[in-house]
């Protein structure tokens, strides 16, 4: 008896803190800018992410809880991405028109810069900046992509369920992740001064 | 006292998640060794509520994937053979060939232009003989936009194990009656699937009078 009383109390203990942890992280999640351990808050975000999205779903939008996720881990990486010299950048391939000549390969969409998209546009910023930019249909090759060119920092673009979901397999290294303006796997749309600005984080002029 | 009874609960709840999960396991194991779902119902109910720590002890990700999709189309194989009404077939735009000319529309995901360079030619056939409408979709949310617009009766979904072991799971509890083919080969590019197995699902679906 005296060893299931001992049980209860550390249980109890552990419940508190578990409680503690869930609420101190929502908070962190609603205000990302003032949270000091970004990164604990996003362990513990992770390790609640299925009940989580439930939650959201239930009260209508489990996207939000996508969105927030991206913005702490955001603020979490930025020194890390800013100091980080080696950069590979992912974009999606449903930014492309309707009507997109470009061709398919095993890295991806060979862009022609045919100026139907956004995406000619990027393709030109990036080379000057110095990325190794990729327009990919889906995120199984980049592992890939990681294991051949071993980036120090890897910018992501795309709607916030993938940059979320790439995010926590790539939490060794210094992600930063810029959200479409309009998803829905088909002609999306995104700031291209938004992505400029994430690009040259850290870059200088 | 007070703390004797929650320290009994608490135990009494930790060896009971203990061995939901041993029990879930053994149920994948018997999968691996006999290829036979026993116990459907709870097999699936196991492997959805407690994929992590399943998945994580079985170190093969992409196989219990699998074994979820089995046990998933297992649970709605009765309401798949009853179905009823409109029928749709779901494939993903990486079984394309790399130089498809399919092209794209914001409704309708590509159109196939019947070039026979892929599979989905092929499938795009014996869907229109079978009567099922049939998509390639560009991603999953495009799945979810057709499902809530077209507000099929049955589903069948072709894409890689990741993310049709999610994806039935979640049209199961939409209450359409689903059930999956899972690439042999994913990559998102150039991909390939069984088209036999797609075309078997699809003699399936809606197979049984009431």
């Amino acid at each position: 008896m005296r060893v299931f009383a001992i049980i209860g109390q550390l249980l109890t203990a552990a419940s508190a803190l578990i409680i503690l942890s869930v609420s101190l992280s929502l908070v962190a999640l609603a205000f990302p800018r003032y949270a000091p351990f970004k990164s604990f808050w996003v362990v513990i975000l992770e390790w609640l992410y299925t009940p989580l999205k439930w939650l959201f779903h239930a009260v209508g939008n489990g996207q939000l809880l996508d969105g927030a996720m991206v913005r702490l881990r955001n603020l979490s990486n930025r020194a890390r991405f800013t100091h980080s010299n080696r950069r590979v950048f992912l974009a999606p391939h449903c930014l492309r028109s309707i009507d997109c000549p470009a061709k398919s390969s095993r890295d991806g969409l060979l862009c022609t810069n045919c100026g139907k998209c956004v995406l000619g546009e990027l393709l030109e910023k990036a080379r000057r900046l110095e990325y190794k930019m990729y327009i990919l249909a889906g995120s199984s090759f980049i592992p890939e992509i990681i294991q051949r060119d071993k980036p120090e920092g890897v910018l992501l673009l795309a709607c916030s369920y993938e940059n979320n979901k790439v995010m926590m397999h790539l939490r060794g290294l210094a992600t930063y992740a810029v959200n479409l303006d309009h998803d829905g796997c088909i002609l999306t749309q995104v700031s291209d001064t938004k992505v400029l600005t994430a690009m040259k984080m850290g870059l200088g002029d | 006292m007070l703390w004797a009874i929650i320290g009994i609960a608490g135990t009494a709840l930790a060896i009971s998640i203990l061995l939901a999960i041993l029990l879930g396991y053994t149920l994948f194991i018997l999968w691996e060794r006999t290829e036979k779902i026993y116990l459907p119902r709870l097999s699936e109910c196991l492997a959805y509520i407690f994929y992590k720590p399943i998945s994580t002890l079985s170190r093969k990700h992409e196989h219990f994937d699998r074994y979820l999709i089995e046990c998933e189309n297992r649970v709605m194989q009765e309401r798949f053979r009853r179905v009823r009404g409109k029928k749709i077939l779901v494939a993903p735009q990486c079984l394309r060939a790399g130089d498809c000319p399919a092209t794209l529309d914001p409704k309708m995901g590509y159109i196939c232009k019947d070039c026979g360079r892929c599979v989905i030619a092929k499938l795009s056939k014996e869907a229109k003989k079978l009567g099922f409408e049939f998509y390639i979709v560009p991603g999953d949310s495009f799945v979810k936009r057709i499902a809530k617009e077209r507000k099929p009766a049955g589903a069948i979904g072709i894409a890689c194990t990741g993310e049709l072991s999610r994806t039935l799971g979640v049209g199961m509890r939409m209450g359409v009656a689903s059930a999956g083919v899972p690439l042999l080969r994913d990559g998102c590019f150039m991909t390939e699937v069984d088209p036999d197995a797609v075309l078997e699902k699809m003699r399936e679906c809606g197979s049984l009078q009431s």
